[in-house]
């Protein structure tokens, strides 16, 4: 398994590598002069205009600019922003918990409910309410969640008032940050209870958005992979023992209808990064996503560059770090591999 | 087949969008700005489905919105149909050298969440709908890729080919006349597959205000500005979301039962 995960990191920096290329090349493959056009309206003095161009590297020769580039950025230095001038690593991982903290609740909203569902379909297979769920996870699969962020925040916030429309807590807690993750940090900073139910309260609206898609996705799985298995010779040996529908599917099915399940769930991080731009534009939710809309919106290259790579590097190294442990609970693959 | 009645009905309304609606969809009545639809009080049967923000009339931005959605979104499926499915006709046949660039390719462009990717292309070229368009394309190629590359290795060994192969037909001929055909049915799934995520992506780049600039009538930059008017106007938020919806979800639909019933090994999947 160990040299499973080398060969794997190995295969990775050669496509790192492009990403790279790729990223040095958005600055340089802009039509006109970047330095003007990142100044935009906001104009300069030539003055300004040559020391931002020394700034960026672009008055050295290509090749030296991008050895320049690789080599702070694996540094991790990406320059500074130019809309606020702070380093662009200390924006990403001061942005990063509030996007893992939405993403995390999401996905576990979305197993939570998702596996549920998609046993209570198999289980149901044909009748009523098997068509109802799936109908429903249809629609949750084919949810513009932009729009459907939209529409809840007119149910709960506008006409129920339940939820507050945007933003992570009342502004009458200040949370200094610890690990990031509000629901944890009101626990350290002695807010206790009271501030935990606030967090979550803000919390809870967006997470459910951002898990809708993924939920969905998992529950057809769930159904078509717990169907497959229902199939086989062991479930009706089970049967044929008398054991109950809930126990044969929970006890004895479930364990080996996980495998393409845990697959989907591993795909649902790019469905949900995706999902957490339009989410945080929706929710005001500061995080990874609407910092890059922003910055795309005001072609804050330095951003947009240092984005492309950190986000890249962390989807590479989730999906190697997935795989490796579909390895590890999947036997007949890890044979395969041997 | 499921959906297909849903898709015909917005086929026809984005092609006789002209025909189906009384006012041009940028025709201003400040008059009659944020009316309600004719089943409220305030409503009438002039502007069917309400007005926006600046007395422009619901119906007809939706019904020019569909021609919008669906043109581009049938742009996009054709061209990353052409160049996607060229790229994995090429990968899968020769191997080699070939598929490894070509994967590498694919590796990179997956390497980033489809929307930020978009994102990124839409800041190197501008915002604005034709360049939302090739950012769209770009991030929805490694899908046709793959589709079709998986296909043809799989076709490759096949006994037919040799024996295609034996009489000395050309490359061209063997991926033109023997391999090509019977991959078509995985490529016509995935083109479905495509449309609803094409016309989802250009939607919220259009949502964003990367995508469609006003005052475009697209249902993504619609919604968008829909939402300075949450509590007053709520027919400015659902309706043009459920127009999207709907489309997306016949088009799965329909993708689903095409595959179901070409690849009846998937069904269910």
């Amino acid at each position: 398994m160990i040299s499973y995960f080398l060969k794997r990191v190995l295969q990775a920096i050669p496509t790192f590598l492009l990403v790279s290329v790729f990223a040095f090349g958005v600055i340089r493959l802009l039509p006109g002069d970047p330095v003007l056009l990142m100044l935009g309206e906001r104009g300069g003095s030539p003055e300004l205009v040559a020391e931002m161009r020394a700034q960026l590297g672009l008055d050295q020769p290509l090749p030296v600019q991008y050895f320049k580039f690789l080599k702070g950025s694996l540094q991790g230095n990406f320059g500074e922003s130019i809309v606020s001038n702070r380093p662009v690593t200390e924006e990403f991982f001061g942005r990063f918990p509030a996007t893992a903290e939405l993403g995390v609740l999401a996905l576990l909203f979305a197993v939570l409910v998702g596996i549920p569902l998609g046993i209570v379909a198999a289980m149901m297979r044909g009748k009523i309410w098997d068509r109802v769920l799936m109908g429903v996870s249809l629609f949750g699969y084919s949810m513009p969640i932009f729009w459907w962020g939209l529409l809840m925040i007119l149910l709960f916030s506008v006409h129920l008032g339940w939820t507050p429309v945007s933003g992570r807590i009342s502004p009458m807690y200040d949370v200094e940050p610890w690990s990031g993750f509000l629901l944890i940090d009101v626990w350290v900073r002695d807010l206790g209870g009271e501030g935990f139910f606030n967090a979550l309260k803000y919390l809870i609206l967006p997470s459910f958005v951002l898990g809708t898609v993924p939920m969905a996705a998992i529950a057809r799985m769930t159904r078509s992979s717990l169907l497959e298995v229902l199939k086989e010779d062991y479930v009706r040996t089970a049967q044929a023992k008398g054991l109950g529908p809930f126990q044969v599917v929970v006890r004895h099915a479930l364990s080996n209808a996980m495998i393409p399940i845990v697959t989907v769930a591993g795909l649902m991080l790019g469905t949900i990064l995706t999902g957490a731009v339009l989410t945080e534009s929706i929710f005001s939710w500061p995080g990874i996503g609407k910092w890059l809309v922003s910055s795309v919106i005001a072609r804050d290259y330095p951003v947009i560059q240092g984005g492309i790579l950190l986000i890249s590097g962390f989807v590479i190294s989730i999906n190697i770090l997935v795989d490796t442990l579909y390895l590890y609970l999947n036997p007949k693959m890890r044979e395969a591999q041997q | 087949m499921k959906g297909v009645w849903v898709l015909i009905f917005f086929a026809v309304l984005a092609l006789l969008a002209p025909l189906l609606t009384a006012y041009s969809p940028d025709q201003v009545f400040s008059s009659h700005a944020l009316q309600p639809p004719f089943f409220m009080s305030g409503g009438n049967f002039t502007h069917w489905l309400g007005t926006d923000d600046l007395g422009r009339d619901l119906w007809s931005r939706i019904v020019f919105g569909a021609r919008v959605s669906m043109g581009l979104g049938f742009l996009i499926v054709a061209v990353s149909l052409v160049i996607g499915g060229m790229l994995g006709l090429l990968a899968g046949y020769f191997g080699g050298w070939v598929d490894r660039m070509v994967l590498r390719f694919v590796d990179v462009v997956m390497s980033l969440p489809s929307l930020l990717l978009a994102m990124v292309v839409v800041a190197i070229l501008g915002p604005g709908l034709l360049n939302a368009v090739w950012a769209v394309t770009v991030v929805s190629l490694p899908g046709y890729i793959r589709i079709l590359r998986a296909a043809v290795m799989g076709e490759k060994s096949k006994d037919y080919v040799k024996a295609t192969e034996s009489f000395g037909a050309s490359h061209f001929y063997i991926l033109s006349r023997s391999i090509g055909p019977n991959c078509l049915a995985p490529l016509i799934v995935q083109a479905t597959l495509g449309f609803s995520d094409a016309v989802l992506n250009m939607a919220a780049l259009g949502f964003l205000g990367l995508g469609a600039q006003p005052p475009t009538p697209e249902w993504g930059a619609m919604l968008s500005d829909s939402r300075a008017y949450m509590e007053s106007a709520w027919w400015l938020v659902t309706l043009p979301g459920l127009s999207l919806l709907l489309v997306v979800l016949t088009f799965n639909l329909v993708g689903d039962g095409l595959r179901d019933r070409l690849d009846p090994k998937l069904r269910g999947l």
